[in-house]
């Protein structure tokens, strides 16, 4: 109230400012001691929506960063892509790395998947990396800390974009024409990319604490992609059935493929059970994340 | 609205000296919240101890407190509890109103990003909103002092003056109703320091409350209503500033006279015994005369071969005001490395009439990294046999008359 009446003479916009200010009150408790229950997911929606601007803005911030330094730019994003498909589709053609049919050129299948694959690896790394790399941004200054995940995530949707983009230009060098479903693709990768940010929530905070989580991860997702059908189509039996089974990222890379060739499912009822665990990995790794982010400033 | 501005009760917080030690205490912590077990946050572990315990304060709106105490007395811990960095390990703290804080300006700035993107994001993670940034624009880099030729340069391209302003504008432009200071106004240059005073005076007048850790007890006395002394993260003395500032000195004077070695790193690559003032006779020296040259000892202790580090020569007064602070030699660089043994420093001293403090500091080559500095000897410098007592200011110029020249004087 004082506030008020002493701006009395001061700017009117001013005085709107320090109203809406002058309503905030935090409360600072050990973590331990904070509210759970249906509260916390209310805070923490609030939280998103009111500091949209900065992820904006770290996104922003990030992009424009990124390359600036150097000479191909954007370009890296889809060298690697082009680089290793030509790779395997050249062990492919010499008959050292032979899969059976798979309804697309083989180069075509693999840039598909590799770049479905990419969004989620790329994304899963970099959110894994970004509070670590933050630095004393988050020793020094306060502000939501899901923003920088978030942020990072961004970066590789805006990737996976410009790999799509060649992912069409191919089809049309493959004189290919995919099949009018491929338009529900980006809605199958809804679930994905909720994953891939559940997962960076959970591991920037790993990573935030033990600097081995990055270490890991990188080691993790190499192995990972091989396990998972990228480079060859989803076996139809065996051990390699079921280890694909439990993969939900194979599941989004089946259901991709079968947007773009088929026009229908093959494995509903894999993409099913991969979108609840989604969704549920994301949940998790949300209110872990906002559990844990009080006391990462210690330690990061 | 609530006239209490920030209120902490019993707050304490507690820090681990080893790091894996540290990880594996938070990662058990982590894994007791998930579970729903609440960790035995009142108890200190093995090799934990309390940077902060069981601290209380009040600042009302509109007030302004001064924290003070020697390094590593839990100042900026409070500071960052307060401004939500971390969490108390117990107790409660309340914050009425938005927080601004000027604990380390420009943190949040890219090297890569020019000066003007860079005050964008930093407003936005100051909790600014883009319409407020595009209205204070202006005046954030008018305030900086900064010419709008810098401002689409990348800001890794700004001298570390140019760069501490402009976060400090930023931050400053922020309308906080709580505003924390840490010891952000001994840095750049003397007139952006006054117009930092002055802003912050200002802001005050504005019914801003302030808590402000400084070193420098004149400004805590200028500008603060009350103070608090707190000595290993306790609350030693409560009270007007004036009385805190005295509680402080008398705390700082006593132990001066016991050990001259104070505040070493955990594992201490040399000590820095003692230090004298010798004249250039090589006899030591309490009082000495403006513009004398002087020797300065420093009796050094190092465990091996000292190959790295930096030393700094600083000089204060009674007020502890810093008159002069001279980053110097870089061992491995300037200085050959060096083992135990005394090294001497020569030194002309140009200050004006008064009482002063001398002392030594030895730093990693991280210029924060403290490894050890030695308490400084007193000296007494008395007036230039030829000047007057109309001598002001703080530097004693070299004053000669070299000519004398007659004629008429044109016009």
């Amino acid at each position: 109230m004082s506030r008020i009446s002493l701006l009395e003479n001061g700017q009117t916009s001013l005085q709107v400012i320090s109203q809406k200010q002058i309503k905030t009150q935090r409360i600072y408790v050990p973590p331990s001691q904070r509210p759970g229950g249906l509260a916390v997911w209310r805070e923490m929606v609030g939280e998103i929506i009111s500091s949209r601007e900065l992820a904006w803005r770290f996104y922003i911030r990030d992009f424009s960063v990124r390359y600036r330094q150097s000479v191909l730019g954007y370009l890296w994003a889809i060298i690697p892509l082009i680089l290793s498909t030509a790779t395997f589709a050249w062990l492919n053609r010499a008959n050292i790395l032979p899969v059976r049919s798979t309804g697309l050129p083989y180069p075509l299948f693999v840039l598909l998947n590799t770049a479905v694959w990419q969004l989620f690896a790329s994304g899963f790394s970099s959110g894994t990396q970004s509070l670590a790399s933050a630095g004393s941004l988050i020793t020094k200054i306060n502000f939501p800390r899901e923003t920088l995940v978030i942020a990072a995530f961004g970066q590789s949707i805006f990737e996976f974009l410009l790999r799509a983009v060649l992912v069409l230009i191919a089809f049309v060098l493959f004189r290919t024409t995919p099949h009018w479903t491929i338009i529900f693709v980006p809605i199958c990768l809804m679930p994905l990319c909720l994953l891939t940010l559940g997962l960076g929530f959970i591991f920037s905070m790993v990573n935030g604490i033990v600097r081995d989580a990055g270490q890991v991860i990188t080691l993790l997702l190499s192995i990972w992609m091989f396990l998972t059908p990228v480079i060859y189509p989803p076996p139809a039996s065996g051990l390699t059935l079921r280890a694909c089974l439990l993969n939900p990222i194979s599941a989004y890379i089946v259901a991709a493929q079968d947007l773009v060739i088929r026009g229908y499912l093959t494995q509903p009822a894999g993409l099913g059970a991969a979108c609840l665990i989604s969704l549920a990995l994301f949940l998790f790794g949300w209110r872990l994340f906002h559990f844990t982010e009080a006391r990462i400033a210690e330690r990061v | 609205m609530s006239e209490i501005a920030i209120k902490m009760d019993s707050v304490s917080k507690k820090f681990c000296r080893k790091l894996k030690q540290g990880i594996l205490y938070t990662a058990t912590d982590v894994a007791r919240d998930i579970i729903g077990l609440r960790a035995p946050s009142s108890a200190l572990r093995k090799d934990e101890f309390w940077s902060v315990h069981d601290v209380s304060l009040e600042l009302k709106r509109g007030e302004c407190l001064a924290i003070i105490g020697s390094n590593g007395a839990g100042k900026s811990t409070i500071l960052k509890m307060l401004n939500g960095i971390y969490m108390p390990d117990t107790g409660c703290i309340e914050v009425n109103g938005r927080v601004g804080a000027l604990i380390e300006v420009g943190a949040g700035f890219h090297p890569m990003l020019t000066g003007r993107e860079n005050v964008y994001v930093n407003g936005t993670i100051l909790g600014m909103s883009r319409r407020e940034i595009d209205e204070k624009f202006d005046t954030i880099v008018e305030f900086a002092g900064l010419d709008s030729a810098v401002l689409d340069a990348p800001i890794k391209t700004y001298s570390s003056g140019m760069y501490v302003r402009l976060g400090f504008s930023v931050a400053i432009h922020t309308e906080p109703d709580i505003l924390l200071v840490d010891e952000v106004l001994s840095v750049g240059d003397i007139r952006f320091v006054g117009k930092c005073r002055q802003k912050i005076a200002e802001i005050r007048q504005k019914g801003v409350s302030i808590i402000l850790v400084s070193h420098s007890l004149t400004l805590v006395e200028e500008t603060c209503d009350r103070g608090m002394v707190l000595a290993n993260g306790r609350v030693a003395f409560e009270g007007s500033a004036k009385a805190a500032v005295q509680v402080y000195r008398e705390s700082v004077g006593v132990s001066a006279t016991s050990e001259r070695s104070v505040l070493r790193h955990e594992e201490t690559l040399l000590s820095l015994v003692a230090g004298d003032l010798l004249s250039v006779t090589g006899v030591p020296v309490t009082t000495v005369t403006s513009g004398d040259n002087l020797l300065l000892d420093v009796l050094i202790a190092a465990r091996s071969e000292v190959t790295f580090g930096r030393f700094a020569v600083w000089i204060i007064n009674t007020v502890n005001d810093q008159i002069a602070g001279v980053g110097y030699q870089v061992v491995g660089k300037d200085l050959s490395p060096f083992s135990s043994g005394t090294i001497r420093f020569s030194l002309r001293c140009q200050l004006i009439p008064g009482e002063y403090r001398v002392g030594v500091t030895f730093t990693l080559n991280d210029v924060h990294k403290l490894v050890d500095e030695f308490q400084p000897c007193s000296f007494t410098v008395l007036p230039r046999p030829d000047t007057y007592d109309l001598t002001v200011g703080v530097y004693m110029l070299d004053l000669k008359t070299v000519n004398h020249s007659s004629g008429a004087v044109a016009d």
